[in-house]
């Protein structure tokens, strides 16, 4: 029998996207069920490609930045070569104290295996965990004693780090010698947002200072908004650390007081 | 192919290059194969998501919008009488 009418076609499930389309969607679920089931496998399976994301990630900084003004850099090149043999032996030197002073700071080393901007979220990824003594509510040092982060995730192998600069994250700090004292929120990618009283005393460069183990610096100043219709000022803060290089950090706990005051937009608290 | 092709550099420019990149190669892939661009949010999410950095999960949503958007646009272009 003659059939007089045409299959209806579906503008989603046509055998096209069926074929490619739904497979991507499964595929897609059955990760993030193994992500919500057994979530330190999943690290453990993913932290292969995210070393080796790390390591192109430095190799095309050192490959593009080749490409800058080749008679300056080899100017650059011989005084980096005499500063290098210098530093060379007080590095060893220094070397020998690092483990004392470590073991002083009772900070946990750990690598750094995910970070922003390829981080959408403003989270680190790092490859330290319960095993490692790792605990929510550490709070996470770049280099220098930065202040980055807090840990909140933690899995036996790896723990996840939000970091200060989160939109979802406020607190408590200071600004410049004479503390004044500001609420600061994240802006993402490593930059501050605060608002003050049009009057008070804060400029371009100023330092912001949490108390996270002591008074440690988080960012300075670099832009101050300041319109004459509104009785408020707003601070662009740019963080002393910048998330987008962080290979290491060390994972502390200094106490409840200051992650206890963070103020977060989707939780109560850690 | 070149949908196959787009949507392995999505996933993997979920790890390997910063999101927009990822995003871009999804919304890409997504004007051949509508689900793709939400497979990818999913996929992103499942590797990055976390409740105290964003309220929902936004590469889900995005997703899943840009599907529903391009699903739409293919649904009109199929129906319209210039073709």
């Amino acid at each position: 029998m003659k059939r007089t009418f045409l299959a209806r076609r579906n503008a989603l499930f046509t055998s096209a996207s069926f074929s490619a389309g739904t497979v991507a969607v499964a595929a897609a679920v059955f990760i993030l069920a193994i992500r919500l089931l057994f979530p330190n496998f999943f690290w453990t399976m993913l932290t292969p490609a995210f070393w080796l994301s790390s390591g192109i990630d430095n190799a095309s900084h050192g490959f593009f930045s080749g490409f800058k003004n080749t008679a300056a850099l080899s100017l650059r090149n011989e005084a980096l070569e005499s500063e290098n043999a210098a530093l060379l032996n007080e590095n060893r030197a220094l070397a020998d104290k690092a483990g004392a002073l470590e073991s002083l700071s009772g900070g946990i080393p750990a690598g750094v295996i995910s970070r922003p901007p390829t981080s959408p979220y403003d989270t680190l990824i790092v490859a330290a965990g319960r095993k490692s003594d790792v605990a929510v509510g550490m709070e996470t040092f770049g280099p220098g004693g930065v202040p980055v982060g807090v840990v909140t995730d933690v899995l036996p192998d790896f723990s996840r780090v939000t970091l200060f600069s989160s939109p979802t994250l406020s607190f408590d700090a200071w600004i410049g010698s004479k503390h004044v004292p500001v609420t600061i929120t994240g802006a993402g990618g490593g930059a501050f947002r605060a608002t003050l009283p049009r009057g008070a005393e804060v400029s371009v460069g100023d330092v912001v200072t949490v108390a996270v183990g002591g008074a440690a610096p988080l960012g300075t100043v670099v832009r101050v908004v300041s319109d004459p219709s509104s009785p408020a000022a707003t601070l662009s803060i740019q963080g002393a650390l910048s998330p987008f290089s962080l290979t290491w950090v060390s994972l502390r706990d200094t106490g409840d007081a200051f992650v206890n005051a963070l103020s977060w937009k989707n939780a109560d608290s850690l | 192919m070149t949908t196959g092709i787009l949507l392995g550099l999505s996933l993997l420019a979920v790890f390997f290059f910063p999101w927009p990149f990822a995003a871009v190669l999804a919304i890409a892939a997504s004007l051949s194969e509508p689900l793709i661009a939400f497979a990818v949010g999913v996929f992103a999410d499942a590797v990055y998501y976390s409740i105290h950095a964003a309220r929902v999960p936004y590469f889900t949503v995005g997703g899943a919008l840009v599907s529903i958007v391009i699903v739409f646009v293919r649904s009109r272009l199929k129906s319209s009488p210039v073709r």
